[in-house]
């Protein structure tokens, strides 16, 4: 190819030059090209409309400090998350503690597995959500002595595990424990309605789109694809859920995933042992992440190499819980099932873009799941420490 | 400033469209500004050094031109540049290097390690500036009488961090000629620049987590996942350095300034010769110019011929960087140019398709080979890669698949001459070129977004 400086056949040979020239260019454009813009535009809302009307979990999935997919956080003074105005000071007959998963990043409050538990037992009864976005046992430990166990202790406390909690409790092994209470005094310092920048409000506008969203998502799995992005542990900060599923990576120590494991083993002790002290029945609990619920490549989309994890986090935490006499159901199985029962698209059960969180059907899998490991405690509370022995 | 960032796509918009608007007379001044901002972006103080070279070839170079025919002080102003060029290079560059190795060898460093930051683009714009002052030298071109000429010489952006490597005469006059705004080389340029940014970061960056991966822990891996890293190395290696020089010559294009090509397929070479005959065009000329035929050339015989050669080749290693794993990629070069040259492959086609095929094959694995002494990270891990790969030693592996597609569909798209076409394509047609501009505003961004920015791979010469 041979670009030349001289002006192009193709313009007619009318170079040209200057401000002048260049108000020209764009206005020509403009000109020429009017229906092509106009029909980009209209493509853009017709896209718009259909993403709205086949996915309409895509639209809406703002973030923000006081918000989560969309959904108001409010918090109580003890940090639970409730619906909006629904605050009430009944102390809980069941407790949910657990990470961002049980918080329910990404779904509204009253969709979390906590509030839908009622759903699926017999007998209403008081369910709390504690859950901390990143939360840890060393944490939730912290809480039941500060917050959570007065005036009374819960009588059923129901820890979810995820593959993010057993990599945070190594990684914050050498820091100090957060205060659990910290984030729902900050959001209820700030009032019922936070003041909020022009640019932030259309940040939130375009965050809204689900277009803006199916685009974005896109790309990013693009990426992963590519190779863009990747799941590599860094080493200055190794912080991953691969990590609890034995991530293989030739500079990381094969030392690592077991010695997290013991160190989660450890907290996990400690928070027993607490609860057992408090007449409490610690029931845990265990959240797959979506990449191994199923096999096709919906449920991959950040193409996790499978062939690099070589633990099965589900059995190390249900041997675990046996060895600890505690009670023990995974997600898993009911995921799975649901799974066979719907295709990815028509019940992700996560999400969108997600492999942690689940959305409000997820969650309800979830609550079902509990339910039926609750429901004979709740009943017969005595049977609390015979139910985790293999 | 990264090619591969947003702050790029926003500066490359602004420059353009403000370069078209003021008054020729002032586009100079503009462009140089322009230059300095890019550098700034990333470090200030070092850019003294651009600034510093600036002078001494302004300096010296007029003195060579306002100098009598075989006058002294010629030399010595030629002298002087070579030295403030090469002074800061080895200075940059090569003394770290030089110490350990005396100290390796006498038992004694000295001088202290210095661990100096290499200024960004070091090796390419103290090329530039040398031949600028060895031409004026030669008696090839008229010094500039304007210093702002030099000074843009030296730091146009496009080209100021990784190449291609232009000679004054090419650009300083293309800098002077009253430009005009041409449409189709805006949508040219917009092609390249886009094709660039694809190359780059599409494939180039895809290969890099296999690359490091593996070279970084080359006793962890198998033979099988070192040889699949090596060819994804070859296809990172080229998609990046291409990409680089896609984007600069398509930047430079929208200012209306055309910049040599830099590469010509090179993977679909048949001997080493011609492959660099087509690779780095621009520093393998260079070296020719002011290197082989400085040095005889082939004009003193076959051994001597040889020797340049070899000599050449190392000195093009060292130019890369400071390293034994240099020294022998050069001697690996030159040694099979030597050979080549020996037994009459040079510039011997085959005319039966199998043997065409067995060459390409040959000489595009040789090219491999060198591609590991080139991203080891020193001699000893180059030999390592090597013994494993050719061991089949076990270890862990990843499938190979992915960067065996990419080198195929590198090859692909040389056979087709699909870069050609697309800039045809996208020159030719303003609704195109429209839709590909707002694609690329759109995705880029959104790519960029999240991701660490890869630096490309010439930056760290």
């Amino acid at each position: 190819m041979t670009l030349r400086e001289t002006p192009d056949p193709s313009e007619n040979g009318t170079g040209f030059s200057g401000a002048r020239a260049m108000r020209r260019l764009l206005w020509d454009l403009l000109r020429r090209e009017k229906w092509t813009m106009v029909a980009l535009c209209i493509g853009l809302v017709l896209a718009e409309l259909g993403l709205r009307l086949f996915w309409p979990n895509l639209a809406g999935l703002v973030y923000a400090p006081d918000m989560t997919g969309g959904h108001k956080i409010v918090l109580t003074e003890k940090a639970y998350r409730i619906p909006d105005g629904t605050e009430t000071a009944e102390p809980p007959q069941i407790l949910a503690l657990g990470d961002s998963t049980t918080f329910g990043t990404g779904v509204g409050a009253e969709d979390t597995w906590p509030l839908q538990l009622n759903t699926h037992l017999a007998a209403p009864v008081v369910v709390r959500n504690a859950g901390v976005e990143g939360g840890e046992p060393r944490q939730m430990l912290r809480g039941l002595d500060t917050l959570w166990s007065d005036p009374v202790p819960p009588p059923v406390i129901v820890l979810m595990v995820t593959a993010n909690m057993v990599s945070f409790t190594e990684f914050r092994k050498d820091t100090a424990v957060g205060d659990p209470a910290a984030r729902a005094r900050a959001l209820r310092a700030q009032g019922p309605e936070p003041a909020r920048s022009v640019k932030t409000r259309l940040a939130h506008v375009v965050q809204s789109s689900a277009l803006w969203k199916a685009v974005s998502l896109n790309v990013e799995f693009g990426k992963y694809g590519l190779g863009l992005l990747g799941h590599r542990v860094s080493l200055d900060a190794p912080l991953s859920p691969l990590l609890a599923y034995g991530w293989r990576q030739p500079d990381l120590s094969p030392a690592f995933g077991p010695r997290m494991w013991a160190e989660f083993e450890s907290a996990l002790l400690d928070l027993k042992t607490r609860t057992r002290l408090l007449g409490s029945c610690l029931i845990i609990g265990y959240l797959p992440p979506r990449f191994e619920i199923g096999d096709t490549r919906f449920d991959n989309l950040k193409f996790v190499p499978k062939a690099r994890l070589t633990r099965d986090a589900e059995e190390e935490l249900a041997r675990m819980a046996a060895a600890f006499d505690l009670p023990f159901v995974s997600v898993g199985a009911a995921l799975r099932q649901g799974r066979q029962d719907h295709g990815p698209l028509s019940k992700p059960y996560y999400i969108p873009g997600d492999y942690t969180h689940l959305d409000a059907d997820g969650h309800s899998l979830a609550a079902q799941s509990l339910a039926q490991v609750i429901a004979p405690v709740l009943a017969r509370p005595a049977s609390c420490h015979h139910q985790g022995r293999p | 400033m990264l090619f591969n960032s947003t702050y790029f796509l926003i500066f490359l918009a602004l420059v353009v469209f403000i370069n078209f608007i003021i008054n020729t007379e002032y586009r100079r001044y503009f462009l140089l500004v322009a230059s300095y901002i890019f550098y700034w972006f990333w470090d200030i103080e070092l850019s003294l050094l651009l600034v510093g070279s600036t002078f001494v070839d302004y300096v010296a170079a007029r003195v060579i031109s306002g100098a009598p025919a075989g006058h002294w002080l010629r030399r010595i102003a030629l002298f002087a540049s070579l030295l403030f060029n090469l002074g800061i290079l080895i200075l940059f560059k090569y003394a770290d290097f030089f110490s350990s190795t005396i100290s390796e060898m006498a038992g004694v460093a000295p001088w202290p390690m210095l661990d100096l930051i290499l200024p960004l683009g070091i090796s390419f714009y103290t090329f530039q500036t040398m031949s600028y002052t060895i031409d004026v030298y030669r008696g090839k071109l008229a010094a500039f009488r304007d210093p702002v000429d030099v000074a843009l010489y030296v730091s146009f952006f496009p080209q100021l961090v990784a190449g291609p490597i232009i000679r004054a005469d090419v650009l300083v006059p293309q800098i002077h000629k009253a430009h005009s705004l041409q449409p189709a080389l805006i949508r040219a340029g917009i092609a390249l620049v886009v094709w660039g940014l694809c190359k780059k970061v599409f494939f180039a960056d895809a290969m890099a987590p296999i690359v490091n991966e593996a070279y970084a822990n080359p006793e962890m891996m198998s033979g099988l996942a070192l040889l699949a890293a090596t060819y994804a190395f070859a296809a990172q290696i080229y998609f990046d350095f291409s990409g680089y020089t896609d984007i600069a010559i398509g930047s430079a294009l929208m200012l209306g300034i055309t910049l040599p090509r830099n590469f010509d397929t090179p993977y679909l070479s048949l001997s080493i010769a011609e492959f660099w005959r087509r690779w780095h065009i621009s520093l393998s000329t260079w070296l020719r110019d002011y290197l082989y035929v400085s040095l005889g050339g082939n004009r003193k015989g076959s051994a001597r011929t040889y020797f340049n050669l070899l000599i050449t080749m190392v000195l093009g290693g060292l130019w890369h960087g400071a390293g034994w794993n240099w020294v022998v990629w050069g001697v690996f070069h030159g040694a099979i140019l030597s050979l080549e040259r020996m037994i009459g492959l040079a510039h011997h086609r085959p005319r039966s398709i199998p043997a065409t095929a067995l060459r390409w094959f040959v000489t595009f694995h040789l090219v491999c080979i060198s591609w590991i002494l080139f991203r080891a990270t020193d001699l000893e891990t180059a030999v390592t890669i090597m013994q494993r790969i050719l061991f089949w030693s076990e270890g862990l592996a990843f499938a190979p698949g992915w960067p065996v597609f990419v080198v195929a569909l590198l090859l692909v798209v040389e056979l087709t001459g699909l870069r050609a076409r697309w800039i045809a394509v996208i020159k030719a047609s303003p609704r195109l070129a429209l839709l590909v501009t707002l694609a690329a505003c759109t995705l880029f961004p959104l790519v960029f977004r999240g991701t660490v920015n890869v630096e490309f791979i010439y930056f760290q010469f």
